[in-house]
C-alpha cells in the first residue's frame, strides 16, 4: 500500500512514541497532577496569599483535611510553646502519597515553604494498584492522556461567571500557581479556606441533616454503613494491595525535597477505627507499615503513630469517629490536641 | 467533536485507516466519509442533521431540475427556492430569537413575543453558503449539476470543513470526486504540517492569549474587573486581534490538512491578514474563501464597481453590513460589519482620488508599508473591539480605557509579549522562509515528525488542560 505509507509511518510512530512516553513517565514519576475539583485547588490560593509563610502545614487525605483543626493545634502549640504557631491544613480529599509530592514539590517553594510539614499517611493512599487513584491522579498526567477528555469535575472547575463559560482548568500545580482564578465565586472560596485555614468539612452537607456527629456504634445503621465502606474501599481503595515504584519513589522524593529546601518533615500514621482495621487483609497494613517505619528510619524522619495496632489507650476511641475512617468534629478536637502536644510542640519546642 | 480534542484524534486515525482500506472502491469510499461526517455533525446534536439533509436534498434536487429547465422564469423559480429554502432555515435559527427581540424592542405594544426554542446548528452559515454556491453556480450555467446524491452530500457535509470553513465551492470540490487519487508523500508531509500549525496556532497562540490577557481586558469592561491602564487594554486587543486570527486560521490550517491527508484540496483561507497595506488587501487576506463568496454573489450582482462610483461604495457597504450580520445574531456584528464597509469604501475614495494607488502597493518602499500596514492593523483592532465586546457600553469602556480613563498602565506578562510579538513576526515572515521550513519538514524522516507532533500535541494539552471551542464555531 504505497499510497498513504508517509501517513501511517508517521501514525504508527506517534503512537509507539506516545506509549513509550507514558511508560517512561510512570516508571520515573514524572506526572503532573490535576487536583480532583476545583474547591480544593482554591485552598492552594488561600495557602499562598497568606503575608508569612505557616510554620505548620499538614497535608493528608480527607482523613487529615477532616480531622484536622489548625485552630485547636494553634492553641494547644502555643499553650504547651509560649509563643505563636501558625498552622495550615493542605489535605485534599483523595490525596494520595504521589499527590502530595507534587504539592510539596510546587506549592512548598521560596518564601512558602513551612518550617514543619506534618505528613499524614495512610496504607491506601500507597496503594498503586488502586482503581481510583488513576481516577485522582492522572488527570493530564501522563502522555497518553493527551488523548483523552478532561473529566466533567475537572473540566467545570475554572468555569469563570466573569469571564464567560470559559471552561478552562490548568494542566498542573505549577500552572495554577501562576495563574489562578480571580472572578468571585473563585474568591469567595479562597476566603472560606483563609478562614478555616484549609481543615475542610466535606460530610457538611450530611452534618446538616443531623449527620457529622459520631454515629451509636453497634446499631444496625453503623453495621451497615460498615458493609458499604467495606465494600467500597475492598474494590476501590484496597484492590491488589501493592506498594508500588512510583509511591515509593513519590515518599522518597518528598523526603529529598524537604531535605533539599530545608523543611522539617515529620510522618504520622493517621487514625481509623478498629472496625476499619477489620477492612485489611492479612499482611496488607504490616506491609504498609513496614515500608513506611523503615524508609524514615531510614532517612532519619520522626514516625508518629496515631493508629497503634497494639495500645488501646493511645488510639483514638471508635466513638469519635463519622465513619469508619473520618473523624467527627468531638474526634478532630482530640486528634489536634494530641497532635499538637506529640508531634508539633515537641518538634518546634527546640529552634 | 473538536479539534483540538482527544475524541476528534482518536476519531479522525480511524477515518484516516479506513479510508486507506476502501481508498481505490469509490462507492464504498465516498459512502464511508458521508457517514463519518454525518456521524462527526451527530457527535454535536444528532436531530440537527436533518437540517442539513434537508440542504441537502433541496439542493441537489433543485440542481437537476435548474439544469434541464431552459426557461428563463423557471429557472429564477427554482433558484429562488433554493435561496428561500436555505436562507429560511439559516434565518430561522440563526436569526429568528434575534428578530423577535428587536421587534418587541421596536414595537412593545405588541406585548411579550415568545421565543423560538431552537439551538443554533453548528456550523449552518457555512454549509448554507457552500450549497448555494451550488446552486447560483448552475443557475449561471458555469457547472453542470452533480448526478451522485452521496458525492453531493459528501461536498456538503465533509467533516473537515463542515462546521467553520473553508466555504468550498462545489466548483472547486466536486472536480475532485470521482476518481482514485494516491495520497503522496508530499500530502502526508503537507497534511500534518498544516495540523501541526493549526494547532500551534489554536492552542499555543489563541487559546494562550485568551486565558491570560485577553478574557481579562474584555471581562473588565463587563463591571467585573479593575480599571485596566491604557496600554495593558490596548495589548490587550492586539492579543484579541491574533487570538481571533489564531482560533480561525488554526482551525482552516487543521481542516485544510486534514482534508489532505484524506487526498482533498481546500482552499486556502488566510493569508498573513495583518501584513495588509489597506483594508481592502485585508480582506484578500481575511476569511478569503467568505470574502470571495460576498464578492461573488452578493457584491457583483449588487452592481460592484459597474454601475458607478456611488454605487461601488454603497455595494461594498451593503455587502460588508450583509458579512457582518453572517458572524451573528447580534447589532455588534452588523456595527462591526458597517464598519468595514464603510472604510472599504472611504478607503477606495481616498485611493481613487490619489490616483488609483490602490494597486500601488508594491511600489511603496519598506517604510511606506511598514506605516500602511501599522495603520491598517490598527483600523482592523478597532473594529475587534466592536466584535468581541458585548455591547456598546464595554464597547465605550474599552475605548475610553485606551483613551487613559484608568491611567497609561502596562501590566503585561513577559510571556504574553513574547507569544504576541511571535503572532506578529509570523506575519511578517516572508514566504519563502514560510516555504523553506516546510520543505525541510517535508524532507525529514517518519519517525521525526511524528516526534514533533507527538512534542506539539503534547505542549498543546499540557498548556489547554481543556479543549477550548473554537470562536467561529458559533457562526
Amino acid at each position: 500500500m504505497k499510497s498513504g505509507k508517509r501517513i501511517l509511518l508517521v501514525l504508527v510512530w506517534g503512537l509507539l512514541l506516545i506509549a513509550a512516553l507514558d511508560w517512561y513517565a510512570a516508571s520515573s514519576g514524572l506526572i503532573w497532577w490535576q487536583p480532583v475539583s476545583c474547591d480544593q485547588t482554591l485552598k492552594f490560593q488561600a495557602f499562598l496569599n497568606a503575608k508569612k509563610p505557616y510554620d505548620v502545614v499538614f497535608l493528608g487525605s480527607s482523613r487529615m483535611e477532616t480531622g484536622l483543626s489548625p485552630d485547636v493545634v494553634e492553641m494547644v502549640a502555643e499553650k504547651e510553646l509560649g509563643r505563636k504557631v501558625t498552622c495550615f491544613n493542605l489535605s485534599q480529599p483523595a490525596g494520595l502519597v504521589r499527590t502530595d509530592r507534587v504539592i510539596i514539590r510546587d506549592i512548598f517553594r521560596g518564601e512558602r515553604a513551612p518550617k514543619l510539614v506534618v505528613l499524614g499517611v495512610e496504607a491506601r493512599g500507597f496503594n498503586t494498584m488502586s482503581r481510583r487513584t488513576g481516577e485522582y491522579v492522572d488527570y493530564y498526567a501522563r502522555p497518553r492522556d493527551i488523548l483523552c477528555e478532561l473529566p466533567d469535575i475537572v473540566a467545570a472547575g475554572y468555569q469563570s461567571s466573569a469571564t464567560g463559560a470559559m471552561g478552562r482548568a490548568p494542566a498542573s500545580l505549577l500552572q495554577y500557581i501562576t495563574h489562578p482564578p480571580s472572578d468571585k465565586e473563585c474568591t469567595d472560596k479562597v476566603r472560606f479556606w483563609e478562614i478555616t485555614k484549609g481543615h475542610g468539612a466535606p460530610f457538611r452537607n450530611r452534618v446538616r441533616r443531623g449527620g457529622g456527629q459520631p454515629r451509636e456504634h453497634n446499631t444496625p445503621q453503623w453495621q451497615s454503613l460498615l458493609r458499604k465502606r467495606h465494600g467500597f474501599v475492598r474494590e476501590n481503595l484496597l484492590n491488589d494491595y501493592h506498594i508500588g515504584d512510583s509511591a515509593k519513589r513519590a515518599f522518597e522524593q518528598i523526603i529529598s525535597i524537604t531535605r533539599e529546601r530545608g523543611i522539617r518533615l515529620v510522618v504520622v500514621n493517621l487514625p481509623v477505627t478498629l472496625d476499619y482495621m477489620d477492612f485489611y487483609r492479612l499482611g496488607e497494613y504490616e506491609s504498609f507499615l513496614e515500608y513506611v517505619t523503615g524508609a524514615c528510619a531510614a532517612a532519619n524522619i520522626p514516625f508518629h503513630d496515631f493508629n497503634p495496632i497494639d495500645g488501646k489507650e493511645k488510639r483514638i476511641a471508635d466513638r469519635f469517629f463519622y465513619d469508619p475512617d473520618h473523624l467527627g468534629p468531638k474526634g478532630s478536637n482530640i486528634f489536634s490536641g494530641r497532635m499538637a502536644q506529640e508531634v508539633v510542640a515537641p518538634l518546634l519546642g527546640g529552634e | 467533536m473538536l479539534f483540538n480534542s482527544g475524541n476528534f484524534a482518536v476519531f479522525f486515525i480511524v477515518v484516516l485507516l479506513v479510508d486507506m482500506v476502501v481508498r481505490r472502491r469509490l462507492k464504498v469510499r465516498y459512502a464511508f466519509l458521508l457517514a463519518a461526517s454525518y456521524f462527526f455533525y451527530g457527535c454535536w446534536n444528532a436531530s440537527y442533521l436533518l437540517l442539513l439533509v434537508f440542504s441537502t436534498l433541496l439542493d441537489f434536487t433543485v440542481g437537476q431540475l435548474m439544469h434541464r429547465e431552459t426557461r428563463p422564469g423557471r429557472r429564477k423559480l427554482y433558484l429562488i427556492s433554493s435561496l428561500c429554502g436555505n436562507l429560511g432555515v439559516l434565518g430561522l435559527f440563526k436569526y429568528g430569537n434575534f428578530f423577535i427581540d428587536n421587534i418587541t424592542g421596536a414595537f412593545p405594544f405588541l406585548g411579550e413575543i415568545e421565543h423560538l426554542d431552537v439551538l443554533l446548528p453548528v456550523g449552518i452559515s457555512f454549509y448554507t453558503f457552500q450549497t448555494l454556491s451550488y446552486t447560483i453556480e448552475i443557475y449561471r450555467r458555469k457547472m453542470e449539476p452533480c448526478r451522485n446524491i452521496v458525492e453531493f452530500a459528501l461536498f456538503v457535509s465533509f467533516f473537515p470543513q463542515l462546521v467553520a470553513g473553508p466555504i468550498v465551492r462545489a466548483s472547486h470540490f466536486l472536480p475532485q470526486l470521482g476518481k482514485v487519487r494516491e495520497i503522496s508523500d508530499e500530502d502526508a508531509s503537507r497534511g500534518f504540517y498544516l495540523i501541526a500549525r493549526g494547532l500551534i496556532k489554536k492552542v499555543l497562540i489563541a487559546d494562550f492569549l485568551a486565558i491570560h490577557l485577553v478574557d481579562m481586558v474584555f471581562a473588565a469592561s463587563d463591571g467585573s474587573g479593575t480599571g485596566l491602564g491604557a496600554v495593558t487594554t490596548l495589548f490587550g486587543v492586539y492579543a484579541y486581534a491574533f487570538q481571533i486570527y489564531g482560533d480561525f486560521s488554526g482551525y482552516s490550517d487543521i481542516a485544510i490538512g486534514c482534508g489532505r491527508l484524506l487526498g482533498f484540496s481546500l482552499p486556502e483561507n488566510f493569508r498573513a491578514p495583518y501584513s495588509a497595506v489597506d483594508l481592502r488587501d485585508f480582506w484578500r487576506r481575511w476569511h478569503i474563501s467568505l470574502s470571495t463568496w460576498l464578492r461573488d454573489y452578493l457584491y457583483v450582482p449588487l452592481g460592484g464597481s459597474r454601475k458607478g462610483i456611488r454605487m461601488t461604495y454603497a455595494s461594498l457597504i451593503i455587502t460588508m453590513l450583509l458579512g457582518g450580520l453572517w458572524h451573528g445574531a447580534a447589532w455588534r456584528f452588523v456595527l462591526w460589519g458597517l464598519y468595514h464597509g464603510v472604510v472599504l469604501a472611504l478607503t477606495r475614495m481616498i485611493q481613487r482620488r490619489a490616483g488609483g494607488a490602490a494597486e500601488g502597493e508594491a511600489s511603496s518602499s519598506v517604510a511606506g508599508r511598514a506605516v500602511k500596514m501599522f495603520f491598517t492593523f490598527h483600523i482592523v483592532c478597532f473594529g475587534w473591539i466592536l466584535f468581541r465586546c458585548s455591547d456598546l457600553e464595554s464597547f465605550w469602556d474599552v475605548v475610553t480605557r485606551i483613551g487613559g480613563r484608568f491611567g497609561f498602565g502596562f501590566d503585561v506578562e513577559p510571556v504574553v509579549l513574547a507569544v504576541i510579538a511571535v503572532a506578529a513576526a509570523a506575519h511578517l515572515m516572508p514566504e519563502k522562509l514560510e516555504e523553506r521550513i516546510y520543505s525541510t519538514w517535508n524532507r525529514i524522516p517518519s519517525p521525526v515528525m511524528a516526534a514533533v507532533l507527538v512534542i506539539v500535541i503534547g505542549a498543546c494539552s499540557y498548556i489547554s488542560a481543556s479543549a477550548r471551542p473554537f470562536i467561529y464555531f458559533q457562526f
